[in-house]
């Protein structure tokens, strides 16, 4: 924004705060609908109920970006910028068979997976590019997968759930797709007494905070991070480039890339995921 | 066999704790009203509920026109077109009577989901209402009918359903004796169009008044069956008790010379709040004295009930005062009523007066549970027993089982069981509410020997009651209670019956 | 032989229906049934390590059971138990770290928010007279609302010191210890103190107490109470099992607690049911769970499974109380 000011162009941002509500998102769209702004980038906070409002807008000649999250109805937006979730997890699984392969452990490699709430984007996305590594190493026979359960994103149920899986036998790498999964692991397999980043190689999703501690603390041996500011930054320049060339993007979605953070990049990602990069 | 269109050979059922029917051998003719009596506890209820499915029976067999049968739910029993017409009203309240009237038949024509024309269930409902006599609109909705009513609409549901045998349990006990006397009339109505029909009662007048046969249960064994035509009221009675009846009523002693120096309980100008449900009660001036029964003698809605509430708190008093001793009280709780001696025993003792699913004894140490635990919390079960044995011996609780649990007691054992609760809470003044309402007539004398012994020993007892014999049998004094207002209070000896009937409206009803 | 195997068959049977006479006998029948064929199913179940995650497991869940089964045997309903364990969670997190008190007062601040929560919902019961459903529905948004509201969604970290509730003493863990000494409290205040047969008797006929001169709401208020106090200690329990506050902790819970209740034999109109009954239901849920994933069921399949169950233990529990209420 501020670079576009420098460049000299006129433009002013409006931000506003939907604390995940839906019926507060739509007042506030139809509020900017009034002020006749140039362009909306929302991140929407349901798929549908949003729509409405959304519709409106589109109604009033104004276009909207999508950032993080998409809407149901693709017509409805410009163009959506937001992670590709089925890379990132592509990714993810990459960096645990190199894990696997550093390590030495004997094959085939014991491996247990922790998806999110079914039906969720997110998690099936993830679940896909985990299982797009990992299916054709099954069918080698370098790893088995042991056990693959639903923990719902949730901290507390990734240890119930590991807790029993181990109860099962010792694995050797878990991963979960998203860190709260991932942390409850952990808390599990201490708690059989066994040590995470050695015994049990465990990868997660997200990057939150808890869990780059835990990278940093060697337990997580990696996890995936996300670019909000990429998001951010490249729609603006997509409102932008909508408002004064009349811009029309060739694909709906703009994926914004993944970075995976390991004890080698633990300080340094927040800064590599808030580099700005042309959008492209 | 073929004579007969019902037939029970040694039916026997159980319920944990108890045995209610111990092989009854019974049998219903074509076209018969068949009466079944007993005393409350005899197995009459369950006798007509395993017919009709509700209960199955633990052994025993059951013929239906000469073939053996058997019924294992309510569904069997209606396609033999046996019904039974419920104690309490089982209509849905929020269904027209003439839905309800075909919500039997739905099953039969086309199926639960064949269409329903308004205007079909409307004739159909008109034609069986007419048939028992009830001339109301069949798309009035249930809840707002009088009790009566609701019984007629149970009937004309049993015959949109094609029943051949209709069982009526205990119908009359919620009807006066007008809409008594309009029930046989459907009756003797549906044996002239070839119904059976067994009649379970406890008014053995009644047997005389629209019975052929009258069979006689007592402890859930049958032990006496005859033609009404070659029997008298008295046999029945006696095989009904089973002992000579004793004179039905104690004698009084009590404070007949005249009530000298504080009442116990002096109620003056008692008004109460517009807001509640039920009779309003206005300026209500009373007093009961110590070793007193004041009978407070109203009819249906004339607010005893509301009364009796007021005096625990249940009911709010906008005006007027109460005093104990002579000492103004204040009762805004039935905690605050139990704590100065005040104690309510409700008409309605299964909803308001006991726990069905505890033992007697947990029921009788409830009021003031405190008093026996250890520092008033940890429960000290021998002391209990103990307790509750005292009062079980005292007022001849059968079975005397201070574990026994409540819900299987006869009506008259679990009237004790609510006095009993009153007694061990140290009460000073019980107010009875109906106290032998509902209860068989060898436990109505052993309850009414009661409340006068209780008087004597000096409890001050307000008597809440529509049984003019009652009162004027077992009380001192006599308060008449109309439309929520005392019209008027008299000691027993200087009025008849003749003038406290007139004053209640000339409806008084015997017992 | 077929006559020898009946014989002995229907040994088995005179003790089976002697035990199913008591209160908690179907709820320990069915236990059985479902530990034995766990066993049967898989090796691992019966594995100390397993019998030890187990117990863990199963923990906090029952101290929910517990504090539920106070309210329901007085044919009330309780939907706060998963939202007050995590703000009690929370709040004793906050203590701890943000304001830097020690362990022992965090916990105490950590309890007392749960019986404030119990209290709201004891007197928006009693006193404003809203049904027990709606108030603690209400106890159940606005709590998990100042979870994320107090967090801003984030876990509260820094908790390691809560481990003293997961150590073992004396072989086991004193979370278990905890909930086995909840347990026999449970049972002494339901059934050995004048307090806990007035709640029997509340969810029997609350009508009939009242017109005893019984003073119902105390007792009401009283109970409601100690539920939060339960659902506090569970709270905290998962503080120390994840060693963070973890801001969507028992997020669904209160069905499970119902549930815990239900296959316990505790009949949701009140008044009939083991005060230990919770303990074993909680049991059973968590090894239902269990026993799945060591079988390593389809984790969707596994809900259906979970399913059945409950309605088959549900529907063959009622069938024991259909005489009693």
């Amino acid at each position: 924004m501020e670079e576009l000011k420098a460049k000299g162009v006129d433009v002013e941002l409006l931000v506003h705060d939907a604390k995940d509500d839906p019926a507060i998102q739509t007042s506030q769209i139809e509020t900017v609908i009034g002020l006749k702004v140039s362009a909306i980038l929302i991140n929407p906070v349901h798929a549908e109920a949003v729509q409405p409002a959304l519709e409106k807008a589109v109604k009033a000649g104004i276009p909207v970006i999508t950032t993080d999250r998409d809407v149901a109805n693709p017509a409805l937006r410009l163009v959506f910028i937001g992670t590709d979730n089925v890379k990132g997890a592509e990714q993810a699984a990459q960096k645990l068979i190199e894990a696997l392969q550093a390590s030495g452990k004997p094959k085939p490699w014991k491996v247990v997976i922790l998806n999110g709430i079914p039906g969720t984007t997110a998690a099936e996305d993830r679940k896909k590019g985990f299982h797009n590594v990992l299916d054709p190493l099954v069918r080698d026979g370098s790893i088995v997968i042991v056990a693959e359960e639903v923990a719902n994103f949730r901290r507390d149920q990734g240890l119930s759930v590991t807790e029993s899986i181990l109860a099962k036998g010792k694995f050797d790498a878990l991963i979960a797709a998203n860190d709260e999964m991932a942390l409850g692991a952990i808390q599990a397999i201490e708690g059989a007494g066994l040590k995470p980043g050695v015994d049990v190689i465990v990868v997660g999703y997200d990057a939150i905070s808890d869990a780059v501690e835990a990278v940093r603390a060697g337990k997580m041996y990696a996890t995936i991070a996300q670019s909000p500011f990429l998001q951010g930054y490249w729609a603006v320049y997509a409102g932008f480039y909508r408002c004064y060339f009349n811009w029309k993007p060739t694909v709906g979605w703009i994926p914004t890339p993944t970075v995976i953070v390991t004890k080698a990049n633990v300080d340094t990602f927040a800064v590599e995921v808030a580099t700005p990069k042309p959008l492209p | 066999m073929s004579s007969e269109l019902l037939a029970t050979r040694g039916l026997v059922k159980e319920f944990p704790g108890v045995v209610a029917l111990k092989g009854v051998d019974f049998d219903l003719r074509y076209s018969e009203i068949h009466a079944l009596v007993g005393q409350n506890g005899a197995g009459k209820s369950t006798f007509v509920k395993v017919l009709a499915g509700v209960y199955s029976p633990t052994r025993g067999e059951i013929y239906f026109k000469g073939v053996r049968v058997s019924i294992r739910n309510v569904r069997d029993a209606k396609k033999l077109g046996i019904t039974l017409v419920h104690q309490e009203a089982t209509l849905a309240p929020n269904l027209t009577v003439a839905e309800n009237i075909v919500l039997g038949t739905l099953g039969k024509n086309g199926g639960v989901l064949a269409p329903l024309k308004t205007s079909d269930i409307l004739e159909i409902a008109r034609k069986y209402l007419e048939i028992v006599g009830l001339s109301i609109d069949p798309r009035t909705k249930v809840g707002v009918l009088g009790i009566g009513e609701k019984q007629l609409v149970q009937v004309a549901r049993a015959l949109a359903e094609d029943a051949s045998v209709v069982c009526l349990d205990e119908p009359t006990s919620p009807l006066t004796a007008v809409e008594a006397e309009r029930l046989f009339e459907v009756m003797k109505e549906l044996k002239a169009r070839g119904k059976s029909m067994i009649f379970v009662t406890h008014r053995v007048e009644e047997v005389f008044a629209v019975a052929d046969r009258v069979t006689v249960l007592r402890d859930g064994y049958k032990v006496f069956s005859s033609e009404v035509s070659k029997t008298d009221p008295s046999e029945v009675v006696k095989h009904m008790l089973g002992r000579e009846i004793e004179r039905f009523y104690p004698a009084k002693k009590g404070a007949e010379g005249g009530n000298a120096g504080v009442p116990r309980l002096k109620v003056v100008g008692l008004t109460t709040s517009q807001d509640g449900k039920g009779v309003i009660l206005r300026d209500i001036s009373l007093e009961v004295y110590p070793g007193e029964v004041l009978g407070v003698v109203g009819l249906l809605g004339s607010g005893k009930t509301e009364l009796g509430k007021a005096l625990i708190g249940m009911n709010k008093i906008v005006k007027g005062e109460v005093y104990l001793d002579g000492v103004r009280v204040r009762v805004r709780s039935p905690v605050e009523a139990l704590k100065l001696g005040i104690f309510y025993v409700p008409e309605d003792r299964r909803r308001e007066g006991l726990v069905g699913i505890m033992s007697i004894a947990e029921n009788i140490i409830l009021p003031k549970v405190w008093e026996t635990s250890e520092l008033g919390l940890i429960r000290v079960p021998r002391r209990e027993v103990s307790v509750a044995r005292k009062w079980i011996e005292f007022l001849k609780v059968v079975p005397p089982e201070p574990n026994f649990k409540v819900m299987y007691l006869s009506g008259g054992n679990q009237q004790k069981v609510v006095i009993a609760k009153a007694l061990k809470a140290r009460t000073k003044v019980l107010i009875l509410d109906e106290p032998t309402f509902g209860v068989d007539v060898g436990a109505k004398v052993e309850i009414r020997k009661l409340i006068r012994s209780l008087a004597d020993e000096g409890y001050s007892v307000l008597l809440l009651t529509s049984d003019v014999d009652e009162a004027l049998a077992l009380c001192d004094r006599i308060a008449v209670l109309v439309n929520g207002r005392v019209v008027g209070t008299y000691r027993t000896s200087e009025i008849s019956r003749d003038f406290l009937v007139e004053l209640l409206g000339g409806r008084g009803h015997g017992s | 032989m077929a006559r020898k195997l009946s014989l002995s068959l229907s040994k088995l049977g005179r003790p089976l229906r002697e035990l199913l006479r008591y209160e908690l006998g179907g709820p320990l029948v069915a236990l059985m049934a479902l530990i034995t064929a766990s066993s049967i199913l898989s090796p691992r179940f019966l594995e100390p390590y397993n019998q030890r995650i187990l117990l863990l497991q199963t923990a906090p869940l029952a101290l929910l059971g517990l504090g539920e089964s106070m309210v329901i045997l007085m044919g009330s309903i309780d939907l706060s138990p998963g939202s007050t364990m995590a703000l009690a969670g929370t709040i004793s997190a906050m203590t701890f770290t943000r304001f830097g008190h020690p362990l022992s007062v965090s916990i105490l601040v950590g309890v007392l928010v749960g019986l404030a929560i119990g209290l709201v919902n004891g007197l928006l019961v009693t006193k404003a007279k809203i049904p027990s459903f709606v108030a603690t529905l209400a106890s159940l948004v606005a709590g998990r609302g100042m979870v994320l509201v107090l967090t801003e969604g984030q876990p509260i970290v820094g908790l390691s010191q809560y481990r003293v509730i997961t150590e073992e003493v004396a072989g086991l863990p004193t979370m278990v210890w905890l909930f086995i000494a909840f347990g026999v409290l449970n049972y002494f205040l339901l059934k050995r103190t004048s307090v806990g047969l007035v709640t029997y008797a509340i969810g029997g006929n609350e009508e009939a107490v009242r017109y005893s001169g019984v003073r119902v709401d105390a007792v009401k208020l009283f109970n409601f109470i100690l539920a939060g106090g339960y659902y506090a200690v569970a709270g905290l329990m998962m503080n120390a099992r994840l060693e963070v506050a973890y801001p969507w902790t028992g997020w669904g819970y209160e069905l499970d607690a119902i549930a815990s209740c239900v296959l316990g034999g505790i009949t949701l109109s009140g008044g009939v049911g083991s005060p230990l009954g919770p303990v074993v239901g909680a049991y059973m849920l968590t090894l239902l769970t269990n026993i799945l994933i060591l079988l390593g069921v389809n984790p969707y399949f596994q809900w259906v499974v979970k399913g059945f169950i409950l309605v088959a233990a549900a529907a063959a529990l009622t069938r024991g109380v259909r005489y009693v209420k």
